[in-house]
């Protein structure tokens, strides 16, 4: 059993940071103060374990207004497929301290459930309460202004999803993701400005250079007659899926991800 | 810093200070266990391992593992829903075990609407989806440590306007 706990915790990739208890003192909040520390108590358990949702539920028994234990706790279940379970906790969080919850909560309505429109509420709601910078999603993989834009996409509203994409990109010190370029030049294709599709994933390329952008960039040139280039990029797309250079993500599918049977029937149809 | 090297930092230091659990004996209180049931569950489908050692499907950080990858299972149920118009709306997901030479079993369901909430479905929305998972070739054991493991694995059906709009995760 011990080797198994040590298995789940390497295998664990998501790590949520436990607050510093001593800010909650310095501000004079000892309530809070004091569930932090016992929810430092689940501390080396597995996220899934009854220990961590112990020391979580103790936390919340001593402070129900400690907003973080209900976040902490939503994982578990987010992950195991509890959806019920993971929203009333999410809930109770982003009640207790919107700011804080609405990028967790808003992502992973999005990368969890597809629910776009769920999602591009919380975002908005988020951009509405905030100052500053919103922030990225809780993979790190995209700003939650594209990750917006990937909801209005897949609602079917691509230009606006375009105009929120390069309104972000054009943000002052903003550094393009590792994936945005590759969206940015689907979205283009999409849209039949196969010109700028091409130039957008040219960018992706030096950004990040996958499976996808190759895959991409061969269709484009499809779509433009240029067979010879076409073939040469969905052979390196291929050689590029092969050696694990693509999109991946251990718990869904990102958006635009290309699979074997996509390059092969591309390149197959490019060859009759 | 690279996202890789990031990565395995999180993973060395999340393993720093793993402790056994305390109730070394009852592994089923982690959250989404599911206890056989012969009342529910097919009498033949048996896991290889420990009952306390099931894994997740993302614990290899590999995602869904099926033989020609996700897309070919999408297009698959895709295909044969094509022509359904379901009762209901809302999230069906069905959560199961696949053991170690890739059988699946010990099949559960969840329902909510929309938003979430739980709610009960018909039959005539379930049971299609629930049969259409059992029938599910081709999973792979999740290998770990060169060996073959039992896993948690789930599959959600989103249905808008009775019809499946997306297959998750």
């Amino acid at each position: 059993m011990k080797k198994f706990c040590i298995i789940l915790c390497l295998l664990s990739n998501k790590v949520l940071a436990q607050p510093n208890c001593n800010a909650y003192l310095y501000y004079g909040d000892t309530l809070k103060y004091k569930a932090c520390q016992v929810a430092e108590k689940r501390q080396g358990y597995h996220q899934f374990s009854a220990e961590n949702q112990q020391a979580l539920d103790e936390a919340i028994a001593i402070d129900p207004t400690f907003s973080f234990a209900y976040e902490a706790k939503s994982t578990a279940y987010l992950k195991s497929g509890d959806f019920v379970t993971w929203f009333q906790l999410m809930n109770k969080a982003v009640a207790l301290d919107p700011k804080e919850h609405l990028p967790y909560r808003g992502w992973c309505r999005y990368q969890f459930f597809r629910d776009y429109e769920g999602a591009i509420a919380d975002i908005e709601r988020l951009d509405s309460l905030s100052k500053y910078d919103i922030g990225y999603s809780v993979n790190g993989d995209y700003h939650l202004q594209m990750a917006k834009a990937l909801c209005y996409k897949a609602l079917g509203q691509k230009e606006k999803a375009l105009e929120i994409i390069i309104n972000q990109m054009n943000e002052a010190g903003y550094q393009p993701g590792l994936f945005d370029y590759l969206h940015l030049g689907v979205l283009y294709l999409d849209l039949k400005q196969h010109d700028k599709a091409i130039q957008a994933l040219n960018q992706q390329e030096k950004v990040n250079d996958l499976a996808e952008n190759r895959y991409y960039l061969g269709k484009a040139f499809m779509d433009l007659g240029r067979k010879d280039e076409a073939l040469m990029q969905l052979k390196i797309a291929k050689e590029k899926y092969e050696k694990e250079d693509r999109m991946k993500d251990p718990y869904t599918q990102h958006a635009d991800k290309i699979y074997w049977e996509d390059i092969v029937a591309a390149i197959n149809g490019l060859m009759q | 810093m690279e996202k890789s090297t990031i990565y395995l930092l999180l993973l060395i230091l999340s393993a720093v200070g793993c402790k056994s659990a305390k109730n070394e004996s009852d592994r089923r209180n982690f959250v989404g266990d599911i206890i056989a049931n012969e009342e529910l569950d097919d009498a033949t489908f048996n896991i290889c391992g420990s009952e306390k050692e099931v894994f997740q499907y993302f614990n290899t950080g590999k995602g869904i593992s099926i033989d020609r990858e996700k897309k070919a299972l999408d297009t698959k149920l895709f295909k044969l829903f094509k022509d359904n118009t379901f009762r209901d709306n809302g999230y069906v997901r069905i959560r199961f075990i696949v053991n170690c030479q890739g059988e699946s079993g010990r099949f559960r369901v969840l329902t909510s609407d929309l938003q979430f909430n739980e709610i009960k479905m018909s039959a005539s929305t379930t049971e299609p989806l629930l049969k259409a998972c059992k029938d599910i070739k081709g999973w792979k054991p999740l290998i770990y440590d060169e060996k073959p493991r039992d896993y948690y694995q789930y599959l959600t059906f989103k249905i808008v306007d009775g019809k499946i709009k997306e297959i998750l995760p």
